[in-house]
């Protein structure tokens, strides 16, 4: 019986075939899975209504600061101000539009910046144990304090504006990211092929930046997503209570805190930016959730 | 005369998954008579894990798991049973036990526990006879100070002790046929033996039927009367363990026996290995699903599949080339 | 087991020095002066510097550290600088009731919601109990507590009138019955979110321990339905479901803040917003502090319950 093996490049080109069929599949179950879909829909939606408010609110002839007159007070919504008007006669529809600029300037600063940090704090960590110790303790002891305190106290100090509302809650996540970045590179340093580098004698920064980092990116990703969602509500929290960003700029938190005294006779303060703040919070979730089937088909649900 | 006590016919096991349904078992049939050791072999994915759970319906999910074909114990087919029936027969007339003791032992609770669980469900024990048989149990099995470890949690236990507790586990209501799924895998080689000898004795003693699912024919010319080889979910051949050993008749299974390595051998040669690799399920060959492997397959070997047919008394094989030295014979 | 409590011990010595150095420079980072603050606009500069003196605030910032640890350990978190003559002791101790009623309240409430629909979802997979789960996880982790608060006010108590829509009864002066009235809302916008999270971790230590060979191999000793996910499965499962509720407890703690406010109920996180608004950072570092320490204690009792609970964690 005669034995034969497959030639190298045989294999290499199996190996791809079998990549890029596994990439199909994913793609197909991002898609299959109807509700990310539906999260990437909205998502890209809040994006466009973001950096379109100014054209939105226009062609509507209204704006989130100008008062319409003393008899524009609290009026349920109409054909001319389709989320009616607030206590001190402003469109709120305009507001909430406006709002989504701030909602998504917030998420995605807090989401990018807290991704940079915390990865290069993660992979630090993973230089010596040394490092690792000390950068871990100083997440441990952050995260011990919990995030919304952690981010109501930080504003406390730094005074409520928005570039502190992004500083606090950045710091806030920054734990988060970094654990997960070290987990992730202590992982992918033990694999045989960055020992592999090493015996070769690549260097150490070498190997950390060229051939550890691209390999922990798509976790660092589906956790920037979570992020963004997770600091969209700490922004409205804490505009909620006043240590956000501060009136009159018509943040979905802050105009909920204006809503809380006018339950009784204007529902529609309360009902129109929490909608949009649930809304976006939820795409952005379902979105994350896709995304890291995509990456893990085993974790998740 | 041999009785026989599981006659499984044409089953065939399909989940469901991404790509559609996919059998992950196809037509496969065998019978085990009572008081003789059964082995089924084959490399890892071929469909002898999927088997054995098929037998005893582990797969439950009916969204996901369809059954076809029969799994007949004493005259009833255990795949139309009703799902009350078949756990009254789960334990009490056949028993599993599995490859990792550690992950099949459940961790919280009491090895008392456990064993007395399957005497106080099938038997209505009363909690102290079932503790008896459970003592009982544990010395059947060779385990020293079988009180103490009722008492103990599997992970205070060494791997070999924690696999004869699965067996005692398995044997406690003393099942007609015990299913055993790569049952040494996990152990040491010396361990490995030990256990097997156990596992031979107490089917002669209790005289109950045991199907042995492993990769190492080593273990099969030592214990089983006979053997089933499996490769891509059928049974490729099947017979008497020094028919198989003597005259082996698919290639495959000419494969098999060739990269055993061998005391006697020539340790200059290298291993005979099986050229190529198991295909995937969704790619499954329109003929002989061992023809791209195989070193010997012709064109109809390519396009149709041969059936599993008896060639030589109670030899049987699923390989066109051997139905033609057959007839070439006759 | 004396081990493993001890080496549980000694881990959290650098967690707790890292949070009180963190909390300590918190309020001391913070722009302005307090003693100008504590003594008002119309304080001359000897004034000033004597209360400087006073308070120690020209010494280095390692002599302040180490005397702050002193009182804290002494219970002493220092004076309001918003209420004049005040311990902030007693201010935060007067405020914790409310709050630690409102947390365990809504545990409650999380824990008999999260856990029954956790294990039917995970028993029932994609089934109608599986569907409903996921839709309320989903909504739980999407909803603020405020904004639940906000359409449970909004439904519940302005369009029904079935309970009021703020207000706060003690249960041990008012009774259990006006107690459940006004705090049924915040306790359930409290407990909503964080029983979503609950849900997904019981469903999902549920479906790995179901997976696992030990239930494959409870099957196959003919061990009934109920018993696999009561007695086999559920123990198991219990091991994460501890940790989760004490995570919960925390982070009710903490996001009292947000839903005592909303609720007009006196607990510390109303003390904690209303001293941001005056500008009073020994309640704010007192109230962070405790809320951490309580934290790490309760993250050292779940441990401990954990051991218990897991005889493979005993032998170390």
């Amino acid at each position: 019986m005669q034995t034969y093996s497959l030639e190298r490049a045989e294999l290499k080109a199996l190996r791809r075939e079998l990549v890029r069929e596994q990439r199909i599949v994913n793609i197909r179950r991002f898609f299959r899975n109807g509700l990310s879909v539906v999260g990437l829909v909205i998502v890209l939606l809040m994006v466009l209504i973001a950096i379109f408010a100014p054209v939105i609110t226009g062609a509507l002839g209204v704006d989130p600061y100008t008062s319409l007159g003393r008899d524009m007070r609290l009026q349920p919504p109409s054909r001319a101000h389709p989320f009616g008007t607030d206590n001190v006669n402003r469109d709120v529809f305009a507001r909430v539009i406006y709002g989504t600029r701030i909602s998504m300037t917030v998420g995605f600063l807090v989401g990018l910046l807290s991704a940079l940090l915390g990865t290069a704090i993660g992979m630090y960590a993973t230089i010596n144990s040394v490092w690792d110790n000390i950068l871990m303790r100083i997440c441990d002891g952050l995260k011990a304090i919990p995030n919304i305190l952690l981010a109501i106290t930080l504003m406390a100090v730094l005074g409520a504006n928005m570039q502190n509302v992004i500083i606090s809650l950045t710091i806030v996540s920054i734990p988060g990211v970094a654990r997960i970045a070290r987990s992730q590179a202590l992982l992918v340093r033990e694999q045989t092929y960055v020992e592999a580098m090493r015996g070769a004698g690549a260097s150490r920064r070498r190997i950390m930046w060229r051939h550890i980092l691209p390999n922990i990116l798509s976790p660092i990703i589906v956790q920037m997503t979570f992020t963004f969602a997770t600091a969209i509500i700490s922004e409205a929290s804490l505009s909620f209570l006043g240590a956000g960003i501060p009136i009159p700029a018509p943040s979905w938190g802050g105009m909920l805190k204006e809503a809380r005294s006018y339950v009784y006779n204007g529902w529609w303060m309360v009902v129109f930016p929490a909608i949009f703040t649930g809304l976006s919070v939820l795409s952005f979730n379902l979105f994350g959730d896709g995304l890291r089937d995509l990456i893990d088909p085993l974790s998740g649900r | 005369m041999d009785k026989t006590i599981l006659q499984v016919e044409d089953l065939s096991t399909s989940f469901h998954t991404e790509r559609g349904w996919l059998k992950a078992i196809d037509g496969v049939s065998f019978h085990v008579y009572e008081g003789e050791i059964l082995g089924i072999v084959g490399e890892s994915g071929c469909g002898k894990s999927v088997t054995s759970q098929s037998v005893m319906r582990l797969y439950e999910e009916k969204r996901t798991t369809r059954y076809e074909g029969k799994v007949i114990l004493s005259g009833r087919n255990l795949l139309e049973l009703p799902y009350r029936s078949m756990q009254h027969i789960r334990g009490s007339e056949i028993s599993m036990i599995f490859q990792d003791a550690l992950s099949s032992l459940n961790p919280v609770l009491k090895i008392g526990d456990q064993i007395m669980e399957p005497l106080r469900i099938h038997q209505n024990l009363k909690r102290a006879e079932a503790r008896e048989r459970g003592v009982e149990m544990l010395r059947l099995v060779g385990i020293p100070a079988p009180e103490k470890r009722m008492d103990q949690y599997p992970h205070e236990l060494s791997g070999g002790m924690r696999q004869r507790v699965m067996i005692a586990i398995a044997l406690a209501c003393r099942p007609k046929l015990l299913i055993a799924d790569e049952p040494t895998t996990a152990l040491d080689v010396t361990i490995q033996a030990q256990i097997m000898d156990l596992i031979v004795s107490l089917n002669r003693q209790l005289n109950m039927g045991v199907i042995l699912i492993t990769h190492d024919l080593a273990v099969v010319a030592q214990t089983c009367q006979r053997v089933a080889v499996m490769y891509l979910g059928q049974i490729v051949e099947e017979a008497g363990v020094p028919e198989l050993f003597d005259r082996p008749l698919h290639p495959y299974t000419k494969g098999l026996l060739s990269s055993i390595p061998r005391m006697d051998g020539d340790s200059s040669q290298p291993l005979h290995v099986i050229a190529g690799n198991v295909p995937l399920l969704h790619q499954m060959p329109a003929g002989c699903r061992f023809a791209p492997r195989c070193p010997c397959a012709t064109e109809k070997c390519r396009s149709e599949m041969p059936p599993l047919r008896e060639v030589k008394g109670k030899q049987k094989v699923r390989c066109w080339m051997a139905f033609g030295e057959e007839e070439k014979h006759v | 087991m004396k081990k493993y409590i001890l080496k549980r011990f000694l881990t959290l010595v650098p967690t707790i020095f890292i949070v009180s150095v963190v909390v300590f420079l918190l309020v001391h980072l913070t722009p302005g002066d307090p003693a100008a603050m504590m003594l008002g606009d119309d304080a001359t500069m000897e004034d000033i510097a004597a209360l400087h003196a006073k308070l120690g605030l020209d010494d280095p910032w390692l002599v302040q550290y180490v005397r702050w640890v002193g009182r804290c350990l002494h219970g002493d978190f220092g004076t309001s600088t918003a209420v004049i003559g005040q311990k902030v002791s007693d201010m935060v101790f007067s405020h914790f009731r409310p709050t630690l009623c409102l947390a365990i309240y809504s545990q409650l409430i999380t824990v008999l919601i999260a856990i029954p629909t956790g294990v039917l979802a995970a028993k029932n997979r994609g089934k109608i109990a599986d569907f409903i789960a996921s839709v309320l996880s989903l909504l739980g982790i999407s909803l603020p507590s405020f904004m639940m608060g906000l359409g449970l006010v909004l439904l519940i108590a302005v369009h029904f009138r079935w309970l009021p829509a703020a207000g706060y009864k003690d249960l041990f002066t008012d009774g259990l019955l006006p107690f459940l009235r006004y705090m049924t809302l915040p306790a359930l916008s409290l407990g909503f979110i964080h029983s979503a999270y609950m849900m997904r971790m019981t469903k999902a230590s549920m479906l790995e321990v179901l997976g696992s060979d030990y239930i494959k191999m409870a099957r196959s000793k003919g061990v009934k339905e109920h018993a696999i996910i009561g007695k086999h499965a559920f123990r198991n499962a219990l091991l994460t479901i501890i940790t989760v509720i004490g995570q919960g407890f925390i982070s009710a703690l903490a996001g009292a803040a947000v839903v005592e406010k909303l609720f007009t109920i006196p607990g510390i996180g109303t003390l904690l917003v209303d001293s941001i608004e005056k500008r009073d950072y020994q309640v704010i570092q007192a109230i962070t502090l405790l809320i951490a320490m309580l934290n790490v204690v309760i993250n050292l009792v779940i441990d401990l319950i954990y051991g218990l609970c897991d005889p493979r964690i005993r032998l170390d």
